[in-house]
């Protein structure tokens, strides 16, 4: 129990009771600090007249507390020395230091406080622990209390209870010095609420002024008890009236600075609008503009509609004179680009480019001027078409100083010269279309806040901005581009070239459109009109092929195909085997249709070589060996013309259209084919002396129908002819047969493998043939066997070879 | 913010690739552009155009890539981009001796319309990562970028990356205008830190793994 102070127990604490026990005194002055106890009577306003406000502004931090520390102790002094002169500590009656104590006197005095408080201390505790001697329990609980008050608020008071309860010397050191410790942080939270406090303190006092003007007057008001009750009844009135007045002059007054504000440029926006660089400054007064524009229709509903007209007639007139400002931007900027571009080289801008980003929204901002923004356009895509152009027409210049190949126009080899320019033009587009993307990007550009009615809109159809002018920026260079690619389309004739020029504009067509050229674009109609060129002059081509060839003289009788037929084939079958090649001949631009066909192969087969032959063989329809040429001529011509197709029977040819035509001409060769054996029929018939009697007999009934020996009948009324008499027979028959029939075989063999170039056709020729002269032999000995029954030794003898033995000798067995 | 109102200089270097049919010359452009890589092989049709700004110290260039169809029927296509192209890239396929082969011809192509001087002439052996189908060694291809006298010769493999960035970093080297900075380097820093600027000086990060070139 270090810290009971027996000295304590020498007091005389007889004179004291419990509940007026001394409290510890406090080294707080308390009377330092206004009384919450009146605060309207004893608050006394600090006078703040002294202080200077522009000086203390400029003071330093360290000079401003050192004042204020310096005022404050001054104050306290001057309040409180006349209260308290001497050294006593002023205690009340509950051990309290009194209120209006100062700093000053509190520092001054803070020894012989301290020696009282610690007097009054010890005091307070020896009669505690008398009393707990003593068994009072009052005092314990009112302990106990103090003692939770202040664990209670441990952290504030920085109260240590486990070090205070410590029974070594830090713990004696502690107790010793708690009291002390708990007055100082009192002090500091004192003084931190004396902080917060001043500054209310310095407004109050402020308005007491005012306030004391205000309750004087009020006074005298109700001072002045004799007014008559009707006269302060108008006074009033009145001064209502002008309350309201001054209420209503105050609102229009708001009023018309709003729309001033809201409706009007300053002086300083207008000399923005006028000479200030096109910047941020700029285009924020132009917005005003914009919106004062907006806010202007709503003044034109109004019954006077003078002041909206008035209104927007100004705006307009500032709008319009920005938008010349904008205007003159631009063309500038792009005159500047193209002159560096022109001198120093390409130019590029970063994509956060200042400049970049100013021109852009100089773009977005003129677009609310169609006019003056299509000037703008216009001349952008005047001066950018003049570099394109420039750039194309550079590439045909011989120019030795040119790293690159210029593009010369070359009679072997039209296509490279096409692709060349179209190359050309390609690399043109890309580099045109990247220039555009990166100055004609408006996506990202931050066009926020500004007037949405127009603006934003804009900007909406402005990001398709560079394409469109992609596109206007080919315009002037399409002519000369089309006369360069044309030069060479015109005039080319051949078939598999002009197919080839053909797919390269197909080709072309596409890549440009892939980079920006639109569809609907002239430079992509262009292609489309010269490629339907290219695609009419295949057949065109190929039909001038047809026509120009010549048929050889009748020099000669050789029934091979001829060679411009053969030609011709060799040409269209290049054309076909390059359209095969190409890939998609079924595609939109089918180029093997019905009239293509028709056109470049049926007309052939009709009328060319029906032309060719009967210039060839006229007499054929009257001699029977000329029919047999041109039979053969055609059959040879004719399976030219298959065999060379057949290879893109399956390809090119696959179409219903095509297929049809290529079985006709096979029809026709079938039908060529039949006439040939028919007439080689008749030939070889004529040669072993059955002609006659086959024309008989197919007369009656044809020959080829017989199907059994029922039907030998049906040539019973021959008998009555008189070539039918044995004799006739014998005489006419049986020699010729005899000479003939071994010959017979080889001879139309050897006929046709001479002239028929298909082996395969000639034996289909040739084995038809000789079963037709089998079967009318066979029909006709068995017919004779059937009309004389009687004289079937004298029939064998006349055709004196069984149908077996006459199979054998033509060789069908 | 930068440059000023008429923009930064900008020269333009078109650059052409060559070669056979799936040889990857679309690959080595993708790994290039985007450091992406499709498994699914789809056939150029005609040429295509990819172009990418390279910002070299205070030098700005802009190379245009230019994807050539490896299939027959465009063939004749490809002398009219060869004609004013600055560097042409042939690329054959290390698996594939054909592709090897035929360097020759595309090579031929390059000196006819280009002659010996005015092109830089690149070799590339693509597909590096597929040793165990490998039908070309780095030798052989060495040696033939030697004897058709190209001035850059590197196997790359599209598929992990691999040598790609160091492809064009050579390029680069060899372009006049970087040659007139003498050896400068690109420049890190602001390459990073633009959007569609490519940075090649990442040589050193390539995958190790695929350096295996036997």
């Amino acid at each position: 129990m270090d810290f009971l102070d027996y000295q304590t127990y020498a007091l005389d604490d007889t004179t004291t009771n419990d509940t007026q026990l001394p409290e510890p005194a406090s080294r707080i002055s308390f009377q330092s600090q206004p009384s919450f106890t009146e605060p309207d009577k004893t608050f006394q306003l600090p006078s703040l007249k002294s202080y200077n406000t522009t000086s203390e502004d400029n003071a330093t931090l360290q000079e401003r507390m050192q004042r204020y520390a310096s005022l404050s102790l001054e104050r306290l002094s001057l309040s409180s020395t006349s209260q308290y002169t001497n050294t006593e500590l002023p205690t009340n009656s509950n051990g309290t230091l009194p209120r209006n104590d100062n700093l000053k006197q509190l520092l001054q005095s803070r020894e012989t406080a301290a020696n009282n408080a610690d007097t009054l201390l010890s005091k307070k505790l020896s009669h505690v622990l008398d009393n707990y001697n003593r068994g009072a329990a009052l005092p314990d609980v009112q302990l106990r209390n103090s003692f939770k008050v202040l664990e209670d608020n441990e952290e504030c008071l920085n109260f240590k209870s486990q070090t205070l309860v410590r029974p070594d010397f830090v713990g004696s050191l502690a107790r010793k010095s708690l009291r002390s410790d708990l007055e100082n942080e009192l002090l500091r939270s004192h003084l931190t609420i004396i902080e917060d406090i001043k500054p209310i303190v310095r407004r109050i006092k402020r308005l007491s002024e005012p306030i004391k003007s205000i309750q004087e007057l009020g006074a005298g008001l109700l001072q002045k008890g004799d007014l008559k009750e009707d006269g302060s009844n108008l006074n009033m009135n009145k001064l209502h009236d002008l309350r309201q007045k001054v209420l209503q002059l105050q609102l229009q007054k708001q009023l018309l600075v709003i729309i001033r504000d809201k409706l009007t440029l300053t002086q300083v926006e207008e000399e923005v609008l006028v000479s200030a660089p096109m910047d941020v400054e700029f285009f924020a007064v132009v917005n005003k503009l914009m919106n004062i524009k907006e806010a202007s229709s709503y003044l034109l509903s109004l019954q006077n509609p003078k002041a909206g007209q008035t209104l927007l007639n100004q705006t307009n007139l500032k709008i319009e004179n920005a938008n010349k400002r904008i205007y003159n931007y631009l063309v500038n900027f792009f005159y500047d680009l193209q002159s560096a571009s022109r001198t120093f080289g390409e130019r590029t801008f970063a994509s956060d480019d200042r400049f970049l980003l100013t021109f852009q929204k100089s773009m977005v901002y003129l677009s609310n001027d169609l006019t003056l923004f299509n000037e703008v356009l216009k001349k952008i895509v005047k001066l950018r078409s003049q570099r394109i152009l420039d750039e194309f027409l550079s590439q045909f210049d011989i120019d030795p100083s040119l790293k690159s190949r210029p593009i010369i126009m070359s009679a072997h080899d039209p296509l490279r010269y096409l692709g060349d320019v179209l190359a050309h033009v390609h690399s043109l587009i890309v580099d045109e279309a990247d220039f555009m993307d990166s100055m004609f990007k408006f996506k990202s550009l931050d066009i926020q806040g500004t007037p949405k009615s127009v603006l934003q809109k804009n900007s909406e159809f402005l990001d398709g901005l560079g394409v469109n002018l992609l596109n206007e920026t080919f315009k002037p260079s399409e002519n000369s581009i089309r006369i360069r690619l044309e030069q060479i389309i015109r005039f080319e004739d051949n078939p598999v070239i002009n197919l080839e020029i053909c797919e390269l504009l197909k080709l072309y067509q596409m890549m440009f459109i892939k980079y920006g050229i639109m569809p609907t674009s002239s430079l992509i109609q262009q292609l489309i009109v010269l490629k339907e060129t290219s695609k009419n002059k295949i057949l065109s081509g190929l039909i001038k092929l047809m026509e120009t060839s010549e048929p050889e003289g009748k020099a000669g009788m050789e029934l091979l195909p001829p060679y411009w037929l053969s030609s011709y084939m060799a040409n269209l079958c290049d054309f076909f085997a390059k359209l095969e090649k190409s890939g998609n001949p079924d595609g939109p631009d089918k180029l093997l249709d019905s009239n293509f066909m028709d056109e470049a192969v049926s007309r052939l087969v009709n009328e060319k070589l029906v032309h060719y032959h009967q210039t060839r063989f006229p007499l054929a329809k009257k001699n029977k060996h000329e029919k047999v040429l041109l039979l053969v001529s055609e059959i040879n011509c004719l399976d030219l013309i298959l065999t060379r197709l057949s290879p893109f029977k399956n390809t090119v040819l696959e179409s219903d259209d095509c297929k049809q035509v290529y079985n006709r001409i096979n029809q026709q060769l079938d039908h060529s084919i039949k006439n040939l054996v028919a007439l080689q029929t008749t030939l070889s018939l004529d040669k072993l002396g059955l002609g006659l009697y086959s024309n008989l007999f197919n007369m009656i009934f044809p020959v080829e129908s017989v199907q059994d020996e029922l039907d030998y009948d049906m040539y019973l009324p021959v008998s009555e002819n008189p070539i039918m008499k044995k004799e006739t027979i014998a005489s006419n028959v049986h020699d010729k047969l005899n000479e003939c029939l071994p010959e017979l075989s080889s001879d139309i063999q050897d006929n046709l493998v001479f002239n028929v170039v298909s082996p395969k056709i000639a034996e289909q020729i040739s084995q038809a043939c000789l079963m037709e002269v089998s079967r009318f032999y066979t029909v006709f000995r068995q017919t004779l066997f059937h009309l004389y029954p009687d004289f079937v030794e004298d029939i064998s003898t006349t055709l004196n070879f069984t149908e077996s033995e006459f199979n054998t000798l033509v060789g069908l067995e | 913010m930068s440059g000023n109102r008429a923009g930064k200089s900008l020269t333009k270097y078109k650059i052409v690739f060559l070669g056979e049919q799936g040889v990857g010359k679309t690959s080595l452009i993708t790994r290039f552009m985007y450091d992406t890589f499709d498994d699914h092989y789809q056939a150029t049709i005609g040429i295509d155009f990819l172009s990418k700004t390279m910002y070299l110290d205070d030098k700005t260039i802009r190379l245009q890539l230019w994807d050539t169809a490896g299939q027959e029927r465009f063939r004749s296509l490809i002398p009219s981009y060869i004609r004013d192209s600055h560097v042409a890239i042939v690329v054959y396929d290390v698996t594939n001796k054909k592709s090897f082969e035929y360097i020759d011809k595309w090579v031929e192509d390059v000196k006819t319309e280009r002659g010996e001087e005015n092109v830089v002439l690149c070799i590339v052996g693509n597909k590096n990562d597929l040793s165990d189908e490998r039908q070309v060694s780095t030798e052989e291809g060495e040696k033939k970028a030697e004897v058709l006298n190209a001035k850059i010769f590197i196997e790359t493999s599209t598929k992990v990356g691999f040598n790609v960035k160091n492809l064009f970093r050579k390029i680069a080297k060899t372009l006049p205008e970087f040659q007139k900075s003498g050896s400068a380097l690109l420049d890190d820093t602001s390459a990073k830190n633009k959007p569609d600027v490519i940075d090649i000086t990442t040589n050193n990060e390539e995958p190790e793994q695929s350096s295996c070139q036997c």
